[in-house]
């Protein structure tokens, strides 16, 4: 039988390191797949995950007042996310060429690609999705893709971003009236 | 329903938490306003499309080898924390305060015969350099009676004549080719 998430924290937190490990494997593709959305690249996803994890073991100790498990991981994955994001602002991160994404090229934008020129056009809409959200302040595309891309509700991302549930819906509003005005093109 | 109250309920429209009624407000208000339809439409439009993307997976490899990487950054380097209790330890030797106490006055008393030995090598090194005064003074006193003229010395002119060859030898560098006449400076074969 599958042990709950509650039942893998207490047992982590009484100090067995099977139940973390149990963790890591459960949580791991959730927060690369979000940490990837957010930087757009492997090495940078690859990097949140670790370091994620690391910082949940050291507050191993605090787990005993966490009520949400899965809000307190995404969180510490959000804000390491967020804290790259800012620090890779003065890198020049978005590639000028279309065909080609950022970091190490790895997106397409359906499993289904089959001719060289569909996957031309899907990488190029990937890129065009990317610029618009890299236009965003870190909090808003945070609140964007938590919610239009992992499908996370507002509330969960309240508690994830630590804020009160009307910043997360001002935020969200904000980001698809800009998002909505750079994509008019695609969206028509 | 008017289009500034649609527009408030627009994004919880899209995301489909309105209740009952005000869903069927807004689709009637849809229905006769072609500009909320299009910024609903569009909001609809953008939602899909953000979703659209997919992350590729990465190698089938890396999820193992990513958890073994965090477990050695986190369980592994504080491996006291996951330690298994296990049974008590032995006292060391150095436990007993009845060792430790023997320990330290032997170290005392290795610490005191140590600088008396230093002392004592201390005394002797002065003794020699006294001997090592006393026997260039008596030196330049020879030198002093080698050099005067008095009938009174106490070297015969061979002596004087060999102990002039070994100067010469082993005076200037210049006088070392002369090491042919060595024989004859002093006498010996």
């Amino acid at each position: 039988m599958t042990e709950t998430i509650p039942e893998l924290v207490k047992r982590f937190t009484e100090g067995d390191s099977d139940a973390f490990a149990e963790l890591v494997s459960r949580y791991q593709k959730k927060i690369y797949h979000l940490a990837y959305q957010i930087l757009g690249n492997h090495l940078d996803a690859d990097e949140v995950v670790q370091e994620s994890f690391v910082r949940v073991y050291r507050k191993r100790k605090d787990l005993a007042r966490v009520t949400n498990f899965t809000s307190f991981v995404i969180r510490i994955a959000t804000n390491y996310s967020i804290d790259l994001v800012r620090k890779r602002r003065g890198h020049n991160q978005v590639s000028s060429d279309p065909t080609l994404m950022p970091g190490d090229v790895q997106v397409e934008l359906s499993k289904n690609v089959s001719t060289p020129r569909e996957d031309f056009e899907n990488k190029r809409l990937m890129e065009e999705i990317r610029r618009a959200l890299d236009t965003l302040p870190p909090r808003q595309k945070i609140t964007a893709l938590l919610h239009d891309v992992e499908g996370y509700s507002k509330p969960e991302i309240a508690e994830i971003l630590e804020c009160p549930e009307a910043t997360v819906r001002s935020n969200l509003h904000i980001a698809r009236t800009k998002l909505k005005k750079i994509l008019k093109k695609r969206l028509s | 329903m008017t289009c500034r109250t649609f527009q408030s309920l627009l994004e919880s429209f899209a995301d489909n938490e309105l209740d009952p009624s005000q869903v069927a407000q807004a689709r009637e208000h849809l229905k006769s306003c072609d500009i909320c339809r299009e910024e609903y439409t569009s909001t609809l439009a953008l939602k899909q499309l953000l979703s659209t993307p997919t992350v590729p997976d990465p190698d089938p490899g890396y999820w193992d080898e990513v958890t073994d990487l965090i477990l050695a950054r986190s369980v592994r380097s504080t491996s006291e924390y996951f330690r298994e209790p296990g049974p008590a330890a032995r006292p060391g030797l150095f436990d007993s305060s009845l060792t430790r106490a023997t320990l330290s006055v032997a170290a005392s008393l290795a610490i005191l015969f140590m600088a008396l030995f230093l002392g004592e090598t201390h005394e002797s090194q002065a003794d020699r350099i006294a001997m090592t005064e006393q026997a260039m003074i008596e030196t330049s006193s020879m030198v002093a009676l080698i050099n005067s003229d008095s009938e009174e010395t106490m070297w015969t002119p061979e002596d004087q004549q060999r102990l002039t060859g070994c100067l010469t030898i082993m005076g200037p560098p210049g006088m070392m080719g002369r090491l042919t006449d060595l024989s004859d400076l002093t006498g010996v074969e």
